[in-house]
């Protein structure tokens, strides 16, 4: 029981919480001496009260036979009226202790002789006797009291002798009397000294008697404090704690019985100890072989990751020089059809191989867990609005008819990862299309399952809609297993066979997922939901202008930029994407040398490869960044690895935005207007001829 | 030899004339020997000590007298003679000897038809007797007088203070004594204690040591054994005066001398007179008699202060104080 809840339980009355709060030992002692005490005072006034009756008789009836005796001795003195027949009588009773005064009086009452310095006592009664009174007593009496003194009287008679023989017994004749005065000295100071001596020995056998009890208390009580400590010490936690056995016999058997609860306690604690350590130790094997399981996982991981992020860069560094290339032949005006054909060919096979790296390298990433979505304000018609060109693109192509429907109960803006919707779209009308011999292939865009708009979010249905092949049931879903298809394989289309494992992946990590309704022959419905925060209306996102690639220049003084990569034909491909554009350009093979070029020139912003040698490109951002003069100095970091590590580590140093490479155009010239508020010119459509 | 017939007859006839003579022969003629004491009732008082020992002595006196002994017939407190009569009959009692105060008492209620003596008394009047003959304790003056003779011849004058409710009788007694030892009896009458002390202290100063006795008899009036004994025996031994007793108690305390009833002998006396009326002899005549049977107590130590040589008056002392 606690503290507070035992003072909680104290009881009200204030000797009942005294009680709670001292010592066994302090409430044998007081209890004992408040006892001793009441019984010495008791017993000693009772000793007193009743020696002293005793003693008051005692001295009363030595009073009376004094007087007795002195009317005995007087009688002859009477008789002959003569004191000195009893003046030595009277002297020797007066050597009596408290006697104070005797008188010897006749019959009439006249005094005789008297002795003694005593007061003259007329003590309640008649100042004397009243003759006929005395004369029907022959024995001494009491005649009356103060509390100084007794006044006894002893008539005097004649004692005639006689005898059974004698035929007439002599009269008895009345004398006189004495009165006797006897003080109360002796009896109050042996009171005292009687009620004196019984208290006296009362506190000798009083205190005797309290060491006895402390003594016998301290006996008691010291081997329950014992025991009480080391069931304190126990309580804390010592288990190898005994009680020390000594003290009465109940207390030793309480110690004993302490002891070998304690020894049980021990041996199970023990037993527990054993029991934990063996299962700490297999808890620690374990975490051991799994701490190594993961370590070798994560390794693996990593170097998956980074077998990944190599062959990434591997690959995207030749394809950026083929895309770009491609891209900057497709710009010259003088080409024939057929080379323009073959640079389509060129383009069209390198994107499809960055496609397929891209896919790889993004279902690897979501399968890690790496991929984070970025949502952002999307007005979503216009967001899809782009998406429905490229389809119907496509779909014009095979010839046929695409539709698409947005219910106007579907929010304006909502804040989304535009990025990662519209490649889901993209993959699933895409797949439409390329599934669909003939036939139609649509988008319906509506509100799905309750929508609460009211609460800031809905749910919005993406439906696709295609007549195509369709689905057989159980290939429905293998078809969302990487590098899979349904059907037969001379059915099987281009792709690389990524896109719905990716989109599937996507939508999930959206909070909805992909379903599919189709019967083969008979078309496939593929639709998600996925609840999103509805965004209030002119929150709008950037758009891109769908006409990057017509862009031919921009308003304004030219701006300086300066391109970082120990590569050169990186270098260079991005100095002939950039020039046309009316860029002044630097050059630098590495970070030491940008920086360098730096300190020499004016530049408006750079673009900066990370991975190179000598310094790479994060330092380089790092010592920018301290730099004060170039502080504020825009950075495009741009790597082959885009891996979501090499994104944070650039943001990190301190730079403005991230490009993966191959570099997109478009992409780069819409950073570029970003940070250099820079007012793009584009030529008119129908350029390309 | 052969009885003759005749010689029958005569011898029968013999016996039957004493034996008439016998039945009408007089009281005794009643009773055999052995029969005496089965007509003679002892009446006494049950008392303590030490005055059952002197009753005991006195009936073992009258038992030494009476054939059979007497009969024992104790008196209760309440005892009256008109209770005692019918058992005294039926025992067929005779005499009637009776002991003490209520003996007597129950004695002058008796029935005349009993032969009644009293004895065991002291203080007793001539009234108290009622006709009765009546032995008291009280010893004879005559012979006071002469063991007084002996003791100290040279006394001549005997001083006493009585009370004559008393021992009028007895004073009477002794003036006869005294005049016939040679002796000149001064009394002096005192009817209560203080009258006494006042004759004693007057006649204590007045005393010849050498001439003149003092005698102290049997009276509860004037010799208070509080007042004037003490006042007494201290004039005695700083005058040396001679003073002698009728009471033994009186020699422990310092008188010479003094005589006391000689119990068993005085038993002796009654039983004679019991036996004597039985046998058609007379009863004391009716009256107070002192007592002759009586024995004599001596204070050695008072006798050597008075120059008294006990050894020639070749007196015999039956007690003698101090006691060895």
């Amino acid at each position: 029981m606690s503290r507070s809840s035992t003072h909680s339980m104290l009881p009200p009355f204030r000797w009942a919480r005294w009680l709670y709060r001292t010592t066994f030992q302090r409430q044998l002692s007081v209890t004992v001496a408040i006892g001793v005490v009441l019984m010495a005072v008791l017993s000693s006034t009772a000793a007193s009260w009743q020696g002293s009756r005793q003693i008051r008789d005692n001295l009363m009836q030595q009073g009376e036979r004094i007087a007795s005796s002195l009317a005995m001795q007087s009688q002859l003195a009477l008789l002959s009226s003569s004191p000195d027949n009893v003046s030595e009588a009277l002297a020797a009773t007066l050597t009596y202790p408290d006697v104070m005064r005797a008188e010897i009086r006749r019959v009439d009452g006249t005094v005789l002789i008297e002795r003694g310095a005593g007061p003259q006592p007329h003590t309640g009664r008649a100042a004397l006797p009243a003759s006929g009174e005395i004369q029907r007593v022959h024995e001494a009496y009491l005649e009356g009291e103060t509390d100084e003194l007794w006044c006894f009287i002893a008539p005097v008679w004649t004692h005639p002798r006689s005898s059974p023989f004698e035929v007439e017994s002599a009269p008895e004749e009345y004398l006189g009397y004495v009165r006797l005065i006897h003080s109360k000295g002796t009896l109050t100071r042996t009171k005292a000294n009687i009620f004196m001596v019984n208290l006296s020995m009362a506190a000798i056998i009083a205190i005797l008697f309290l060491g006895a009890v402390r003594y016998l208390g301290a006996r008691m009580t010291r081997p329950i404090q014992v025991l009480s400590g080391a069931m304190t010490r126990a309580e804390r936690g010592d288990a190898g704690v005994r009680a020390v056995v000594d003290g009465p016999q109940d207390i030793v058997d309480m110690a004993q019985a302490f002891n070998r609860m304690i020894a049980v306690l021990q041996d199970r604690g023990d037993e527990l100890e054993r029991h934990r350590e063996h299962l700490e130790d297999l808890v620690h094997d374990r975490t051991e072989q799994l701490q190594r399981a993961k370590d070798r996982a994560e390794e693996a991981s990593q170097a998956k990751s980074a077998f990944l992020a190599r062959m990434s860069h591997e690959l995207r560094t030749p394809l950026n020089a083929i895309l770009g290339y491609a891209q900057i032949l497709k710009m010259d005006r003088s080409l024939s059809a057929r080379q323009v054909a073959g640079l389509n060919t060129i383009h069209s096979s390198g994107e499809h191989l960055l496609m397929l790296i891209v896919d790889i390298l993004d279902l690897s990433r979501i399968e890690a867990g790496k991929v984070e979505l970025q949502p952002s304000p999307v007005v979503l018609r216009n967001s899809l609005q782009g998406l429905v060109d490229i389809i119907r693109v496509k779909a014009d192509e095979k010839q046929l008819d695409f539709s698409w429907t947005c219910d106007d109960g579907v929010p304006v803006t909502v804040l989304a990862d535009d990025k990662r919707l519209r490649q889901v779209l993209l993959n699933l009308l895409s797949n439409a299309v390329k599934f669909t011999d003939r036939g139609a292939v649509s988008l319906v865009v509506r509100l799905g399952g309750a929508a609460a708009i009211d609460t800031g979010l809905c749910t919005v249905r993406f439906e696709v809609h295609d007549s195509g092949a369709g689905i057989a049931a159980h290939d429905v879903e293998r078809i969302f297993e990487p590098f899979e298809q349904a059907g037969d394989s001379h059915q099987k289309a281009a792709g690389t066979g990524l896109g719905l494992a990716i989109s599937r992946q996507l939508v999930r990590l959206m909070g909805g997922d992909i379903h599919v309704e189709s019967q083969p022959g008979r078309g496939s419905l593929f639709w998600f939901e996925i609840e999103l925060p509805v965004m209030a209306d002119g929150q709008s996102a950037h758009t891109l202008p769908s006409v990057w690639s017509q862009i031919t220049g921009y308003a304004g003084y030219r701006r300086t930029l300066l391109i970082v990569d120990d590569v050169p034909a990186n270098r260079l491909m991005l100095v002939d994407l950039l020039r046309p554009l009316g860029f002044d350009l630097l050059e630098a093979g590495d970070g030491l040398a940008a920086l360098e070029r730096l300190r020499l020139h004016e530049v408006d912003a750079v673009l900066m490869d990370l991975t190179m040698p000598v310094m790479d490109g994060v330092e380089a951002i790092r010592r920018i960044r301290a730099e004060a003069r170039t502080t504020l100095l825009p950075v495009i970091a741009l790597s082959a690895n885009a891996a979501r590590d090499a994104h944070d580590e650039a943001v990190q140093a301190g730079a403005t935005e991230f490009l993966a490479k191959p570099i997109d155009r478009a992409q780069l010239l819409q950073v570029l207007g970003q940070l250099l508020d820079i007012d793009w010119v584009a030529a008119p459509p129908g350029m390309h001829g | 030899m052969k009885w003759p017939r005749a010689a029958t007859w005569l011898w029968l006839y013999v016996v039957c004339v004493l034996g008439a003579f016998g039945l009408a022969g007089g009281h005794l003629a009643h009773a055999a020997p052995d029969d005496v004491g089965r007509s003679v009732a002892v009446l006494y008082p049950e008392l303590a000590e030490p005055y059952r020992s002197v009753l005991q002595a006195i009936i073992g006196g009258i038992d030494e007298r009476v054939p059979g002994g007497a009969v024992r017939v104790p008196l209760a407190p309440q005892s009256t003679a008109a209770d005692l009569v019918s058992d005294l009959r039926r025992r067929d009692a005779r005499v009637v000897v009776t002991l003490g105060r209520q003996g007597l008492r129950v004695a002058r209620g008796l029935d005349r038809q009993f032969g009644v003596v009293a004895s065991g008394v002291l203080a007793v009047t001539p009234a108290d007797a009622e006709g009765l003959g009546v032995l008291s304790l009280a010893p004879d003056p005559g012979m006071l007088f002469a063991r007084l003779r002996v003791l100290m011849p040279q006394v001549r004058r005997v001083r006493v203070v009585h009370d004559p409710s008393q021992n009028a009788w007895l004073i009477r007694l002794a003036r006869e004594a005294a005049r016939t030892q040679g002796l000149e009896l001064v009394v002096v009458e005192a009817t209560d204690l203080r009258a006494a002390l006042r004759a004693y202290t007057d006649l204590l100063p007045q005393m010849n040591p050498q001439q003149e006795a003092l005698w102290l008899p049997q009276d509860s009036v004037t010799v208070d054994e509080d007042t004037v004994m003490p006042l007494v025996l201290r004039e005695a031994w700083e005058r040396n005066l001679h003073v002698f007793s009728s009471n033994v108690a009186h020699v422990r305390r310092g008188v010479l001398f003094a005589l006391y009833p000689d119990n068993r002998a005085l038993g002796r006396v009654l039983g004679d007179w019991a036996r004597g009326y039985l046998q058609g002899g007379p009863l004391p005549p009716p009256g107070v008699q002192p007592l002759g049977e009586l024995l004599l107590a001596v204070n050695t130590r008072t006798a050597r202060h008075l120059g008294v040589s006990l050894a020639a008056t070749q007196l015999k002392f039956n007690t003698v104080f101090p006691e060895p």
